[in-house]
C-alpha cells in the first residue's frame, strides 16, 4: 500500500523531471524548520471525496522565479503574475498526480480550484504530512493534510 | 500554410509550453490560438479557422468536457479533433472523455514526444472542418 509520502515523492520527481527538466532529491528538514524568511509562494488545494483535507506546495519567491524561467526555457517572466502562474501550475500537476495515486487506494477524490498567493513566512514544516525536496535552485515543500475524521494511507 | 491549432488551458505557462512543443514538433503547425477557458475557446472557434483543439479539463467558467460537448454538437466544428491534456488520469475520466468524443488524451506531466505522438497521426488523417452535426448521446442535455 503506497503511503502519502511515497505518492508525493513519486509525483514530484516525475513532474520536475518532465516539466522543469530538473532532478530533485528528498531533503530532510528538522521539525519546525521554515523555508526561509521573506516572501514565499504557496499554492493551496482543498481535497474532498474519499478524503477531506488540504494540499499545499511552498516555494520561496526566488525559487519560484527560477522555476518559471526553466518552464519557459529562458524566457524571463515579465510579471509577478507569470511567476505565480508557473509555480501554481506546477503545484497543480504535482497535487493532481498525488491525488491519482491516493484514489487508487481510497476512492474518488476531488481537488478544488487552486489558489496561489505570496505569503510572509512559510509555516513550520509538519513532519508528519510534509515532504521537502532540494534541487540546484533551492528547497521546496509539498504538504498534504487530512482532517482528523478522514481516512488516510499510512504516512 | 500549416495546421491551425487552438490551445485551451487556464494556465498561461502551460499554453506557452504546449505552443513551444508544437512549434518544435516538425508537424507543420501554422497558426496557434490560445484561450483561458471553454467559453473563450468557443469565441475563437467562431472567428478563426481551427483544425485541432488541445484542451485542459479543469478550468473555470467552462471546463474542457463542456467545451468538448459544445464542439461535438456544432454543425461545423463537430469533426475537429479534440485532445484532452490534463492531470485527470483515472480510467473513468478517460472513458468519459472518449465517450463524449475526445480524439486523444495526454496526461500531465507530459513530454514533447508525447505531444508529437498523439498529434502526428491525427494531423496525417486530418478531415475537412465542415460536416453534418453528430450528436453524442452522452452530450445531450437531460
Amino acid at each position: 500500500m503506497q503511503s502519502t509520502v511515497e505518492a508525493i515523492e513519486r509525483a514530484t520527481l516525475e513532474v520536475f523531471a518532465l516539466m522543469v527538466g530538473v532532478d530533485v532529491i528528498r531533503e530532510i528538514l528538522e521539525p519546525g524548520a521554515r523555508l526561509g524568511p521573506g516572501s514565499n509562494v504557496v499554492s493551496s488545494f482543498t481535497l474532498t471525496g474519499a478524503v477531506c483535507g488540504r494540499a499545499e506546495v511552498f516555494y520561496t519567491l526566488p525559487f519560484a522565479q527560477c522555476l518559471a524561467c526553466h518552464m519557459l526555457q529562458g524566457e524571463t517572466p515579465a510579471l509577478e503574475n507569470d511567476v505565480l502562474d508557473a509555480a501554481g501550475e506546477l503545484a497543480n500537476i504535482i497535487i493532481g498526480n498525488v491525488k491519482n495515486s491516493l484514489e487508487s487506494q481510497l476512492g474518488a477524490i476531488q481537488i478544488g480550484t487552486p489558489t496561489v498567493a505570496l505569503v510572509g513566512d512559510s509555516p513550520a514544516v509538519n513532519e508528519a504530512v510534509s515532504v521537502s525536496f532540494r534541487c540546484p535552485e533551492g528547497v521546496f515543500t509539498v504538504s498534504v493534510a487530512f482532517k482528523d475524521d478522514s481516512p488516510s494511507p499510512f504516512n | 500554410m500549416g495546421f491551425s491549432v487552438l490551445i485551451v488551458d487556464d494556465s498561461s505557462t502551460i499554453r506557452k509550453i504546449i505552443s513551444r512543443n508544437l512549434r518544435q514538433s516538425g508537424l507543420g503547425i501554422g497558426e496557434i490560438h490560445e484561450a483561458g477557458n471553454g467559453q473563450e475557446a468557443l469565441a475563437v472557434l467562431a472567428s478563426q479557422l481551427v483544425q485541432m483543439v488541445l484542451t485542459d479539463i479543469n478550468m473555470p467558467v467552462m471546463d474542457g468536457i463542456q467545451l468538448l460537448c459544445a464542439i461535438r454538437q456544432h454543425a461545423i466544428w463537430t469533426s475537429i479533433p479534440v485532445i484532452m491534456i490534463t492531470t485527470e488520469a483515472g480510467a473513468d475520466a478517460v472513458v468519459d472523455a472518449v465517450s463524449k468524443g475526445a480524439t486523444g488524451y495526454i496526461k500531465k506531466p507530459f513530454t514533447p514526444a508525447e505531444i508529437h505522438d498523439q498529434i502526428a497521426p491525427i494531423l496525417n488523417n486530418a478531415a475537412p472542418a465542415a460536416g453534418p452535426a453528430l450528436l453524442r448521446d452522452s452530450c445531450k442535455a437531460p
